[in-house]
């Protein structure tokens, strides 16, 4: 009887892997530039909101890359074969996975939130970086003990209104206010809500492409948007 | 006279700008008279831009105390406007 081959190195088919990796590659090349674009203005000006905005694009590019993995491990499995159990080690490292990705995700939910609150923030608790990091890494521990991916996008979705409801207060207690700022508040809510989407379309069977790259595309549009903005405003 | 608080940004653009409209050299008190900040608050940001780099301290011969901008001080005004636009555009 031949060795049976792990789940883990049995290859999806290309078109899959091509479209992933083109889309991740994508959108973690915007983030990146987002994120290095404003170095120079933050080394200057070292201003909180600043360091937050940065974060959550940096957070967001490692959130993507930890996807990348767990599309192509879960697609792996789906279409080779959903009726072996995959062995526990490889369970572990989806698992792992899920805590990565559950982690970098609140990060970038939470410093995209910092960066509107900050000043409401500064007497606070939550003007600590290693509260955020903590609240963070409890989320994502539980997600990891509970085994539960729909806790994971169900946290997720709770945070959606969180988010929106600090654009609002953002929003009411500004003093100045850009051209964009209207917009950008819309543009940040769909950022994370198309990053719930494709987080929650990972485990569905059988997603065809024709289906997933609409969402990806309206995804990459919107980060493009974001980074075309930073780029024309500190280049 | 302005009609509203400066932000921290603000004050160290207004600092760093006094500097340079005084051929990038001014004794400490002038710049505090023209900073429009009181005395602590002054030495605060002061010894904040020293620290950062923004500023240097230039002894003369007599031992007085001048203050220059640093290349990062020139910088900083150069990219004030865009730092601005971009926490306004970003709502930050």
């Amino acid at each position: 009887m031949p060795p049976s081959i792990p789940i883990c190195f049995r290859m999806p088919p290309m078109e899959f892997f091509a479209i992933e990796l083109v889309y991740s590659a994508i959108v973690v090349f915007l983030c990146f530039l987002i994120y290095f674009k404003t170095k120079e203005i933050y080394d200057l000006s070292r201003y909180k909101g600043i360091y937050h905005f940065r974060n959550a694009f940096l957070f967001l590019s490692l959130a993507y890359l930890v996807r990348l993995f767990i599309a192509s491990f879960a697609f792996s499995i789906q279409l080779f074969d959903s009726r072996i159990e995959a062995p526990p080690n490889e369970w572990l490292m989806v698992r792992v996975l899920i805590l990565l990705i559950s982690y970098f995700s609140f990060m970038a939910i939470f410093s995209i939130a910092c960066s509107l609150l900050w000043k409401k923030l500064e007497s606070g608790i939550l003007q600590h970086d290693v509260v955020l990091h903590a609240i963070a890494l409890a989320l994502s521990s539980f997600i990891f003990l509970t085994r539960s991916y729909y806790l994971f996008i169900l946290f997720h979705i709770a945070l959606l209104p969180i988010l929106i409801l600090t654009a609002v207060i953002n929003y009411r207690s500004s003093e100045k206010r850009g051209p964009f700022i209207s917009q950008i508040y819309i543009i940040y809510f769909l950022l994370f809500a198309f990053w719930v989407v494709n987080i929650a379309f990972l485990p569905l069977r059988g997603l065809q492409i024709e289906v997933r790259i609409p969402f990806y595309a309206a995804s990459v549009l919107i980060m493009s948007l974001i980074a075309y903005r930073v780029v024309k405003i500190v280049s | 006279m302005r009609d509203r608080k400066r932000e921290r940004l603000e004050i160290i653009h207004d600092i760093l700008k006094i500097i340079r409209e005084h051929n990038n050299s001014i004794l400490p008190t002038p710049l505090l008279r023209y900073s429009n900040l009181s005395s602590q608050r002054f030495n605060e940001y002061l010894s904040e831009l020293i620290e950062k780099g923004f500023i240097r301290e230039v002894f003369d011969k007599k031992g007085r105390r001048y203050l220059s901008l640093t290349d990062k001080g020139f910088k900083y005004l150069e990219k004030y406007k865009k730092i601005i636009e971009f926490i306004e555009e970003f709502g930050l």
